[in-house]
């Protein structure tokens, strides 16, 4: 009989060298398909995609800085104001009154 | 005997090397900018999210989103030299390169409906440089602003002016603590303002505004500058015996406990200013026959 305790010591060792060994892949193929203009809605944004990096006129237009590896895009916030280290896209969101996506974009700012 | 013998090891096996820049941006630099305003862009038609749409996020704001800059950094070449020490025990560079670069910066103003009004495209030469000392490279402050404070603060001074404050000055580059939030200093003759820059999330971190009256000093505390946020020179404001506000300067040559010295000096005179004001004012007008 293997100590129940043991059993889960081992497991956490094996997760944490498993952590170490490589970068996770964060980015997601289909990170942004779920965005369609005319149906999407804020809420719908936010909660897939977090809080916005930045809000403009009382939120009708969000925006999202990102990046990517070898997985797709994810949402960054990189290494703060004017600076696009590690990112290479912007995605725009512009909302209307009721909150609904009216058009968005995804902006190559720098060369991946 | 000893270091002798090290000296002639240094010497023999040390070399000037040349350094050469490429052409490239600069790493934290966006890509996506020209030479001119882009012909999208018209004033009176073009919308805030028209420009969003097509450009990006910006890299910097105005609080009142009355403007928005793009900037860009591209470094079109430079070199410089450096002399390869290397002894028994370590190795390291001393020398000097300086870098030939070419700032592109869109300004475009929005009016209240967020419809453009404005917009300009700078493109800025100038010269960066870089140092290296033993195993560390240093830069010196670049040559231009990319987070647009300049801009930022000329916005303050003349809304500051408009409101009728007078003799203002401005330190781009201050810290509040103990939240560590970046922002402006502004110091006119009657109050003293915190303005936030580099904000990235929402809520906004809000300004604040003391009336130099309000308050009853200005005190300079911490050690002489050090690496840790912990020693470093602060200035607290204070009403009474309660703390108002603490603030660090921040100078672009690395002394901040210098600056931060100077503005503690400057609010600390400005409040004496006041209060012998208000004192004047309060004390009773004595005229030529003694009657008050």
């Amino acid at each position: 009989m293997v100590d129940p305790l043991r059993r889960v010591g081992w497991f956490l060792a094996i997760s944490l060298l498993a952590a170490c060994h490589s970068t996770p892949i964060r980015g997601q193929p289909d990170l942004l398909d779920f965005i369609t203009d005319g149906s999407t809605t804020r809420v719908q944004v936010i909660a897939r995609l977090g809080e916005p990096y930045r809000r403009l006129q009382a939120s009708q237009v969000c925006t999202y800085r990102l990046s990517h590896d070898e997985g797709g895009r994810f949402v960054s916030l990189g290494q703060g104001e004017a600076s696009w280290t590690d990112l290479d896209a912007s995605l725009v969101l512009v909302f209307d009154e009721n909150a609904v996506l009216r058009r968005h974009s995804v902006v190559t700012v720098r060369e991946p | 005997m000893k270091y002798l013998a090290v000296l002639l090891l240094v010497l023999t096996t040390s070399g000037c090397v040349p350094i050469i820049y490429s052409a490239r941006y600069e790493a934290p630099s966006r890509q996506n900018l020209s030479d001119a305003v882009p012909a999208f862009i018209e004033s009176g038609r073009t919308t805030m999210a028209d420009v969003l749409l097509a450009l990006g996020d910006p890299d910097t704001i105005a609080a009142d989103e009355s403007w928005i800059a793009y900037v860009s950094s591209y470094r079109e070449g430079g070199g410089g030299a450096a002399l390869v020490l290397v002894s028994s025990s370590s190795a390291g560079l001393l020398g000097g390169a300086f870098k030939e670069m070419l700032y592109r910066r869109l300004l475009v103003h929005f009016d209240a409906t967020g419809i453009v009004t404005a917009a300009t495209l700078d493109l800025v030469n100038c010269s960066n440089t870089d140092v290296f000392v033993g195993d560390a490279s240093g830069s010196m402050a670049p040559c231009f602003d990319v987070t647009s404070t300049d801009i930022v603060a000329r916005t303050l001074v003349a809304n500051l002016q408009e409101a009728g404050e007078t003799n203002v000055v401005v330190y781009r580059r201050a810290e509040l603590l103990p939240t560590h939030q970046r922002g402006m200093v502004a110091v006119s003759d009657t109050a003293i303002h915190f303005v936030a820059t580099g904000i990235y999330r929402t809520p906004r971190f809000p300004d604040i505004d003391i009336a130099l009256a309000d308050l009853t000093g200005a005190e300079l505390g911490g050690h002489a500058f050090h690496l840790s946020a912990e020693g470093r020179r602060r200035v607290t404001l204070k009403r009474e015996d309660a703390e108002i506000a603490t603030f660090v300067v921040l100078a672009e040559n690395g002394d901040d406990a210098s600056r931060t010295t100077e503005a503690g000096e400057l609010v600390s005179q400005r409040i004496a200013a006041v209060r012998r004001t208000d004192q004047f004012s309060r004390s009773p007008v004595v005229t030529p026959d003694g009657t008050q």
